[in-house]
């Protein structure tokens, strides 16, 4: 009789051990599908580079603006002509280099169509002109004084492709929001 | 007769344990679901924000592609403003052109280089003014897009090419 007891305990045992590792099965299971739906979900997008509208026309109508620079004394450099002219380091009939009338040509178009600094949303801008991000023609363009190249923790901003006798050249405009 | 009781009691036992599990998994799905579908609606707003944006930005652009602004005396720009139409058109607005456009305001602005005074444009002090105004100043914020303006500079002896702003509010479409 007190064997069967025993026995009858052990199995008793058993089965609720049993019972206890299919429980957490189960539960490691749904744990394990809950991560992989949250890892494909919540996972961030590649960093693709999403284009601002108002910056995008605003390059756009950059491009074509009309400098104080000429080099064969009749004809004014626009934009797009300044950046393929600094390409090839060449120099205005004033003696000033296409990059240097570039560079403040470009800071004067940002500086007077958004207001920068502390207390407006946009805190700084960074804009640069170079070849397929490995040469850059231009020193990136920053407000004065205390501005920091990629020192945004979010911006927004657009690109535009030049085309010169050299290959494409890339426009950018970062402007920083915080 | 207590033995059939017995397995009947573990039987009910275990259907019990399946409902209950079945139950939490269920309320635990719905949750997930929850969260995905919160997650979704929020990008889904931030989207069609930015869409609207960008719809805004075309409608105001396209006036620059209109025969009364477009710049034709020239191929070097085929997108731009002509400034100096546009200055003759704003004397011609209260014949003419009255209500030829759906916008309460709509005016040109000359952005850079930066204009050495902020009057507005007339026959007497151009192009040395900050805009020309179509249509009066309406009291909703207007949609405003970039644009290139281009004018006759006599001094160059050439067309000379600026940065502009369209500002533009369209007319509520009230019956």
């Amino acid at each position: 009789m007190q064997q069967r007891k025993i026995l009858l305990n052990r199995k008793i045992n058993k089965k609720a051990q049993e019972e206890m590792v299919g429980f957490v099965l189960i539960m490691l299971l749904v744990a394990v599908i809950f991560l992989v739906f949250l890892g494909i979900f919540i996972r961030k997008k590649p960093a693709e580079r999403d284009q601002n509208a108002e910056i995008s026309q605003f390059l756009d109508a950059a491009v074509d603006y009309t400098s104080d620079c000429t080099i064969d004394g009749y004809h004014y450099l626009n934009l797009a002509e300044l950046i393929a002219k600094c390409d090839e380091r060449a120099r205005c009939n004033s003696n000033e280099e296409t990059c240097e009338v570039l560079r403040s040509s470009l800071k004067g178009l940002v500086e007077v169509s958004w207001t920068f600094g502390p207390e407006s949303p946009n805190k700084g801008y960074i804009v640069e002109v170079s070849r397929e991000t490995t040469r850059v023609l231009v020193p990136p363009v920053l407000p004065s004084p205390n501005a920091r190249p990629g020192g945004c923790s979010s911006h927004t901003g657009a690109e535009k492709p030049i085309f010169t006798n050299a290959g494409a050249v890339t426009l950018s405009l970062q402007i920083c929001l915080t | 007769m207590m033995c059939l009781f017995a397995k009947s009691s573990k039987g009910q036992m275990k259907m019990q344990q399946t409902a209950f599990m079945l139950v939490a998994l269920v309320i635990f799905f719905s949750m997930v679901g929850l969260i995905y579908f919160s997650i979704s609606m929020a990008n889904l707003r931030k989207n069609a924000a930015k869409l609207a944006e960008k719809e805004a930005l075309e409608t105001v652009k396209m006036l620059a592609g209109t025969p009364e602004f477009a710049f034709t005396s020239s191929s070097d720009c085929s997108n731009c403003v002509d400034l100096d139409k546009v200055l003759l058109l704003s004397e011609k607005m209260d014949s003419n052109y009255k209500n030829f456009w759906n916008f309460e305001q709509l005016e040109v602005e000359i952005v850079y280089p930066k204009p050495s005074s902020n009057a507005k444009c007339t026959k007497a002090n151009y192009p040395t003014c900050k805009n020309i105004v179509l249509i009066e100043k309406g009291e909703k914020k207007p949609k405003t897009a970039f644009v290139t303006l281009a004018r006759w500079d006599s001094r160059l002896g050439t067309f000379k090419y600026e940065l502009g702003k369209i500002h533009a509010t369209e007319k509520n479409l009230t019956k």
